[in-house]
């Protein structure tokens, strides 16, 4: 490869996952403010299952519940270290909490099998219940003292600190610990040439599994895509051994976790752990690869799905900038760049506070409110204070009750999805006669994903789609994927045979659903 | 942000380790993988995927026919399955291919029921090595397969006529 690939594609890597975590970002530092300042050092134990047998399950099942990914979930670990939570727990926390969340497991419920999802879920609960375990009976006292932390007063002052808290969060150790996980994908691009992976998960390939661990290691997946990913390899017949090895290193594991775990348990006990992860991964991995394998569906013998770990471009392209930027454009939705933008607002408040305010007055100002005797009797009932508890419970349910609510906006009805596809499917119309290849590159991707949310929306409102529409539907996105590979391959005669077939897919897709 | 106390020396030794493998990486480069388009064209199918509905209805006829009178010759092809196993396939296809299909619903739900009654009898039968004839039951696949010609013949009717009024 190029110098000028590997530069640019390495960079075009790293933006790209930081557009894609940033919501997940935004959610983690609001967790971690949270725990920091409503729940606090003892409340955030207490959630955690304190010293009980229910730690570690209960990390599991919060971690299933909270939308953060690999990269958000730092600063949470690290506010669950300062409230003494054992070295087990925060462990277990931290690779399942990126796993699922509950939108990526609506997603996984409509794989070819839903059984597999559910194997996957309950083979998560028992990797962390034995690393859990693990880490708790080799390295005993692995945690650190409850820090003490001063207790935020009631009103708007609690919500300010929350914001204040999420500023400092945004500038502190955990965002290095992110740069980290990011530069770690800016690696893995600069390592593997665009495509070397679309025969690392063949259905028969032994190695798959150890493949996949050891790209997936250094990899960033946000657990949406990771969920896609491995929907995409059982559509193809791939291994399930390796899906389950990419969606449990992948999603849970990161350059800048590992640092963050050499830091604070140091080198020896991280290698364990990490060893003792792997290991288990793998051993699940071959245990599984049989029982689910999908029947009847014909093995192709490559994949897409990994395309993103490696380099976005070949030698010889002429303008990298201009390519750069139509990937990351294209990469970018609404919702992630408003994130970015908030993430990115959060890191510069934290910044100038850092800057400006460093003995942190501003939040001593906050906590020193004035006093309020909440025995006293209230002058009216809107006047109540609430106690920490219920602040949290309803702050912590309401993301993911939003996360639940988001669904529904993420997978818009099948009627809104069927509108947006027939004008997607006219755009490629036009490009497919015209050999205009920069517009079916655009489309085709946009035009799976819609593909893809039809099934998922139908599924959410309770009326799946039945096994002739579905079919149907099946038959539509493999016309699409066709059309992409003669897109890649600029053949013009193809190209406008698989899109005419697509066109026709379509026709019946649409006839099916009703029009 | 970043004080002294933090980057101690494990930490200093593992960020060294990952700036040489950059800089290594970026001194070195790897190599291209060659990637044959031709190669990559036509993956998602094998040797004897059928195409169309009427190809597969077609096939399976012709497959029960030579099974009648034992000379199959379709295993001597490349990449070919035994018959029994490439019926078992034709069968569990249908679905797919009646879905790439005009046919309406209440054709397609005959046809997958065919298929989800059939195919994994037929791939049980297939692995066990045994030919078309050992089948149990053959005359109602037989039977089927009539079934299933006479929905696809009706299907290429009524494309025939389209083509001819247009």
């Amino acid at each position: 490869m190029d110098i000028e690939v590997i530069v640019f594609g390495a960079l075009t890597r790293m933006v790209q996952a930081l557009v894609a975590a940033s919501p997940t970002i935004f959610v983690g530092w609001l967790v971690a403010a949270i725990f920091e300042r409503i729940l606090g050092r003892e409340g955030t134990y207490r959630l955690f299952g304190g010293n009980t047998w229910r730690q570690l399950p209960q990390a599991w099942l919060l971690g299933m519940l909270l939308p953060v990914c690999s990269l958000g979930v730092i600063p949470v670990m690290h506010q669950m270290r300062k409230s003494g939570i054992s070295g087990g727990t925060i462990l277990a926390f931290g690779l399942t909490a990126p796993l699922f969340n509950p939108i990526s497991v609506l997603y996984g419920l409509t794989l070819s099998d839903p059984l597999a999802i559910l194997a996957f879920s309950l083979c998560s609960l028992l990797l962390i219940t034995i690393l859990g375990l693990l880490w708790d009976r080799l390295f005993p006292n692995s945690q650190q003292p409850l820090e003490a932390l001063e207790k935020t007063p009631y009103g708007l002052r609690r919500i300010a600190a929350v914001a204040l808290s999420m500023a400092h969060q945004a500038w502190s150790r955990s965002s290095l610990y992110m740069f980290l996980a990011i530069l770690g994908v800016g690696i893995l691009a600069g390592l593997l040439p665009a495509g070397v992976l679309q025969r690392a998960a063949g259905k028969d390939d032994t190695l798959a599994p150890l493949t996949m661990s050891a790209v997936a290691t250094l990899a960033y997946i946000t657990p949406m895509t990771a969920i896609v990913q491995v929907a995409s390899m059982f559509q193809h017949g791939n291994s399930v051994a390796a899906a389950f090895a990419l969606l449990t290193l992948g999603t849970g594991v990161n350059l800048g976790l590992l640092v963050w775990m050499v830091r604070h348990y140091g080198f020896g006990r991280s290698l364990v752990w990490l060893g003792c992860l792997v290991g288990i991964v793998l051993v699940m991995s071959y245990s599984l690869d049989r029982p689910l394998r999908p029947k009847g569906i014909e093995p192709a013998d490559h994949t897409h799905a990994f395309d993103t770990y490696c380099n976005p471009f070949v030698s010889g392209e002429q303008d990298y900038w201009a390519s750069s930027k139509r990937v990351l454009q294209e990469a970018a939705t609404p919702a992630e760049t408003v994130s970015l933008a908030l993430c990115g607002g959060l890191l510069l408040a934290g910044g100038l506070l850092w800057r400006l305010d460093r003995p942190q007055r501003a939040m001593q100002w906050l906590l020193h409110a004035p006093k309020v005797d909440s025995t006293a009797k209230p002058s009216a009932m809107r006047d109540i204070v609430l106690p920490d508890w219920v602040i949290a419970g309803v702050v912590l349910g309401g993301l993911v009750g939003s996360s639940l609510l988001g669904c529904f906006l993420y997978y818009p009805p099948v009627g809104e999805i069927r509108r947006e596809m027939h004008s997607i499917e006219a755009e490629m119309f036009t490009a497919y006669q015209n050999g205009q290849w920069d517009k079916l590159e655009y489309w085709i991707p946009i035009q799976e994903d819609w593909a893809h949310k039809m099934k998922v929306s139908a599924y959410l409102r309770g009326r799946p789609l039945d096994r002739y529409t579905d079919l149907k539907l099946q038959v539509y996105k493999t016309k699409l994927e066709l059309l992409e590979h003669a897109t890649c391959d600029r053949d013009r005669q193809e190209a406008l045979e698989y899109g005419r077939a697509g066109s026709k897919a379509f026709g019946r897709l649409k006839k099916a659903l009703g029009d | 942000m970043v004080d002294d106390a933090f980057l101690n020396k494990k930490l200093r030794n593992l960020l060294r380790a990952i700036i040489c493998l950059i800089v290594g990486l970026l001194c070195v480069g790897c190599k291209q993988p060659q990637v044959d388009p031709q190669q990559q064209e036509h993956e998602h199918f094998p040797a004897h995927w059928p195409h169309d509905i009427m190809r597969a209805s077609k096939r399976i006829v012709q497959l029960l026919e030579d099974s009648d009178s034992k000379s199959t010759g379709t295993s001597q092809r490349e990449n070919w399955p035994t018959a029994t196993a490439e019926l078992a396939d034709l069968v569990g296809w249908l679905p797919i291919l009646a879905a790439d299909s005009d046919l309406g619903r209440k054709d397609f739900a005959s046809i997958d029921s065919w298929s989800s009654q059939w195919t994994d009898l037929l791939r049980k039968h297939a692995s066990n090595s045994e030919s078309i004839q050992g089948l149990s039951n053959l005359e109602g696949f037989k039977e089927v397969a009539v079934q299933l010609g006479g929905i696809c013949q009706a299907e290429q009717a009524r494309i025939d006529r389209l083509t001819q009024d247009f």
